[in-house]
């Protein structure tokens, strides 16, 4: 007898393909030369360590190869890029004064919507450029500052010149060296000791422009025993041609002090999204991560938490879709460099119509971290043998009083979990239905609520028989 | 530095360059070879069993045996370097009633060895073949071979290799075994002597319910290294694998263990599953584990497991409870961790030659 399936459909992108004519804009142009990068610099009227900086990039962008590991690249060619689209509006604090065109697209995501209910603060990227910034008044009085990154480079130089691309350097590797070139928007957060952010803020990136690049810098620092809830959200039309993401996210949490910072990614499936981000976590410290990627072509994306501080601790919980045409390789690095830190780190992948997961992760305990602890756990749902779903950890472990534990799990809805449930009075249908919410269900949680039913949009699930 | 011994041992995905763990290179160099001019082969082997010095064969063999996976460079030299090989035929039916022991001991005027074992188990067949490799402590030594299994279908073949090489000596080991339907193989590698060990074993289920098994201890103490490469591939139906390695580590050792669990597409109805269990002594070990789990078969199940840490204080306490001083305790422990594979050993003498070298080891942990 043929077997039943359960069918996961496809996310439905409606929603996120309509595109904006893209002729009003200002493009760069093509490919990546010294002159290039200079007249980004002078369009943004940077000092002049920002654009040495950019310079000094730009040669260890050259003198870098290709990375020999993780999916082919063989289909970008940044010659073919665009790296800076600016579109024709500068960042409004008054959503009112912001484009129609730009204006609809936000609100068809529904992002207004979401900054009157839930919201602190939104900043809303389109192509390179941040076209509106906002965020509630008590909290400026409390002396938090939200603003797009252009900005604060000129009204907080010193403090972004004493943490920009430090903790993630352009010699990291080949793409952020890109990054540290072009980059451009991206929001600057400082949130001041002890001050208590209750409700989140959130960016949104839309890429609209056809064959060009992303490069926002999102830098964040949470001072001594302050808290923050922050909100990453991506978007794009498809195009025929390939446009790359290449973000970079630093963010430093102080001692004391908490950061949870979330990200649903929905790029197109014309998208290389090699995006890098980082955390570096003081005494006491707690990074939270929680992640969902969707779209994309080819997605290399690893969030790294360094826990620096004695106590520190950080959470990554992550949940990828891959189907037909994505190759996405994700998962997460923690280096534990300070004694009594602790990590936990769980991602589940769905992979589908020839979809790629790949789970790729790093445990680092440096010979200083005694009596660190840390558990990794990984499951992987393969939905036909046209997919694939590969699982790749690295412990590396310098000192004995560490207390490390990895599991990894591929494979179908267990029988025996399906029985139990019926036993408890469900039909055959409500428990396989039961079991794939729950396998989603470490990431929805985590979420504010608007968004977890968004993510539960994106995974529609039509359950007919058995995952398998 | 010979270069066949550069960037070997590579894992079969790669992963980030920076962790040093997509392959490994020999640190020492390997020297020439000489004629190695002990004869290992037992001189009592089970009826029926032949075992036929490797030259005898000819080439025909190659064709039906499994792929060592190393990259070209290292067969070749092994292939034109090789001092010491045999062919082990275990005909169709025939169950051994004892194991085939090949013993290779290294010294002053057998510096090298260069192996080649091949094992053909015919339908039906059922042998345990033991290879150990010993040297004094003072002598300083290398060993470099391959050992090919052939396991047709319904054959059982268990492969017992010991490695209690002198403290000053390397070790470069591959197995490889192909599985053929109802077949099973089971490889228990002991890990215990030699500066410098790579080790690599590779089983391909090639037939319908074959079962492949990986089973191994490792002790690395004082300044030693041990770079471990496992894989096994599942082609087929309702095939089955497990990989079982359990470890100590002590002084400044430094140790990679890889183990791979490769679920091709068609292998539908297969289990796999991979644990690595580490007990550290010391804060100055470096250990890294790379489990992978490869998959593109949507039905199948398969799991992977590490858990390292330091001895476990209660248990420690509890022994100390009834009388143990604390080295004799973590001895105890430390043996008792190697049980599960050892007492998979049915040679007794065997058994307990390990046991006391392991205990030996200890002395000064």
């Amino acid at each position: 007898m043929e077997k039943k399936k359960t069918i996961v459909e496809d996310i439905k992108r409606d929603l996120y393909d309509i595109k904006n004519p893209d002729q009003d804009s200002y493009h760069i142009t093509r490919g990546l030369t010294k002159e290039i990068v200079s007249e980004i610099s002078a369009f943004k009227n940077e000092p002049s360590w920002m654009l040495e900086l950019r310079l000094a990039s730009l040669e260890t962008y050259h003198s870098m190869a290709m990375p020999k590991w993780g999916p082919s690249l063989h289909e970008l060619n940044m010659d073919e890029i665009v790296t800076y689209v600016q579109p024709k509006a500068s960042a409004k604090k008054s959503w009112e004064d912001v484009p129609s065109e730009i204006k609809e697209t936000f609100e068809r995501l529904g992002i207004p919507e979401a900054e009157r209910k839930s919201l602190a603060g939104v900043g809303a990227q389109y192509d390179s450029e941040v076209v509106y910034h906002s965020i509630k008044e008590e909290l400026t009085k409390q002396g938090v500052v939200y603003l797009d990154m252009e900005t604060a480079v000129r009204e907080h130089e010193s403090l972004v010149r004493e943490y920009f691309m430090k903790l993630l350097p352009a010699t990291s590797h080949k793409f952020l060296a890109l990054h540290g070139a072009v980059w451009s928007g991206g929001s600057f957060v400082y949130v001041p000791e002890g001050v208590d952010v209750k409700i989140p803020l959130q960016s949104y990136f839309r890429f609209n422009a056809p064959g060009a690049g992303q490069f926002e810098h999102t830098l964040i620092i949470v001072d001594k025993g302050a808290k923050l809830h922050f909100i990453e959200g991506c978007s794009a039309p498809k195009y025929n041609t390939i446009n790359l993401h290449a973000g970079a996210v630093e963010l430093y949490v102080k001692e004391g002090a908490t950061l949870r910072y979330s990200t649903i990614e929905n790029w197109s499936k014309n998208m290389m999204n090699l995006n890098t981000k980082c955390a570096l976590v003081e005494k006491e410290g707690s990074m939270e991560w929680v992640s969902g990627t969707f779209g994309s072509h080819i997605t290399m994306l690893y969030p790294t938490s360094i826990l620096n501080g004695e106590g520190a601790k950080t959470d990554f919980t992550g949940v990828s879709f891959s189907a037909k045409g994505q190759n996405l390789d994700t998962g997460s690095k923690v280096v534990h460099a300070a004694p009594h830190t602790s990590s936990t780190l769980s991602s589940r992948s769905i992979s589908k119509d020839g979809g790629i997961a790949v789970y790729r992760s790093s445990v680092n305990v440096l010979p200083q971290a005694h009596h660190v602890k840390s558990a990794v756990s990984c499951e992987s749902l393969m939905m036909d043998s046209l997919s694939r779903a590969d699982t790749l950890p690295v412990m590396d472990i310098r000192n004995d009083e560490a207390d490390i534990g990895h599991e990894a799990k591929i494979g179908r809805i267990s029988e025996e979990a399906v029985y139990y449930l019926m036993t408890r009075g469900m039909d055959e249908v409500e428990a396989k239905a039961l079991i794939v919410r729950g396998f989603v269900e470490p990431i929805t949680k985590e979420l504010p609520l608007e968004y977890a039913v968004e993510m539960n949009h994106l995974i529609s699930i039509e359950l007919e028989g058995s995952i398998g | 530095m010979n270069q066949a011994f550069k960037n070997i041992n590579e894992i079969p995905v790669l992963t980030w360059s920076w962790l040093h763990v997509n392959d490994v290179d020999l640190k020492r160099d390997f020297p020439s070879v000489l004629p190695y001019q002990r004869n290992p082969v037992q001189e009592v082997l089970p009826d029926g069993v032949k075992v036929t010095p490797y030259e005898k064969t000819g080439a025909f063999l190659h064709e039906q045996l499994p792929a060592i996976k190393a990259k070209k460079e290292l067969l070749d030299y092994m292939a034109e370097n090789r001092n010491s090989g045999y062919v082990i035929r275990i005909p169709e039916g025939r169950k051994a009633d004892k194991p085939i022991f090949l013993s290779y001991v290294l010294d002053e005027k057998n510096p090298v060895l260069t192996d080649d074992i091949v094992i053909l188990a015919e339908k039906g067949s059922k042998a345990t073949v033991i290879i150990q490799y010993t040297s004094k402590a003072a002598d300083t030594v290398s060993h470099s071979g391959m050992t090919r299994v052939r396991a047709e279908s319904g054959a059982e073949v268990t492969l017992i290799k010991v490695q209690m090489l002198s403290e000053g000596g390397s070790h470069v080991d591959h197995v490889a075994a192909s599985i053929e339907e109802e077949a099973k193989v089971q490889v228990l590698l002991a890990e215990l002597g030699a500066q410098e060990s790579i080790t690599n074993c590779s089983l391909d289920l090639i037939g319908e319910a074959a079962e492949g098994r990986i089973d191994s201890v490792y002790m690395g103490d004082g300044e030693r290294s041990l770079d471990i490469n496992y894989l096994i591939t599942h082609l087929q139906k309702n095939t089955v694998s497990n990989i079982y390695s359990s470890g100590v580590m002590a002084d400044r050792c430094e140790k990679v263990f890889r183990g791979t669990l490769d679920f091709k597409s068609g292998a539908s109805g297969s289990k796999g599953s991979e644990e690595e269990v580490t007990v550290l002594l010391s804060p100055e070990i470096v250990n890294v584990s790379t489990p992978l789990l490869l998959c593109g078969e949507e039905d199948v199940e398969g799991a992977h497991a590490v858990s390292t840490g330091t001895i476990d204080e209660d248990m420690l306490f509890y022994l100390m409870t009834r009388g143990f001083d604390e080295i004799e305790a973590k001895k105890v422990i430390v043996e008792a961790s190697f049980s599960p594979v050892l007492e998979k050993i049915a040679d007794e003498r065997l058994r307990e030659s390990i046991f006391s070298y392991v205990r030996g080891r200890l002395l000064h942990v």
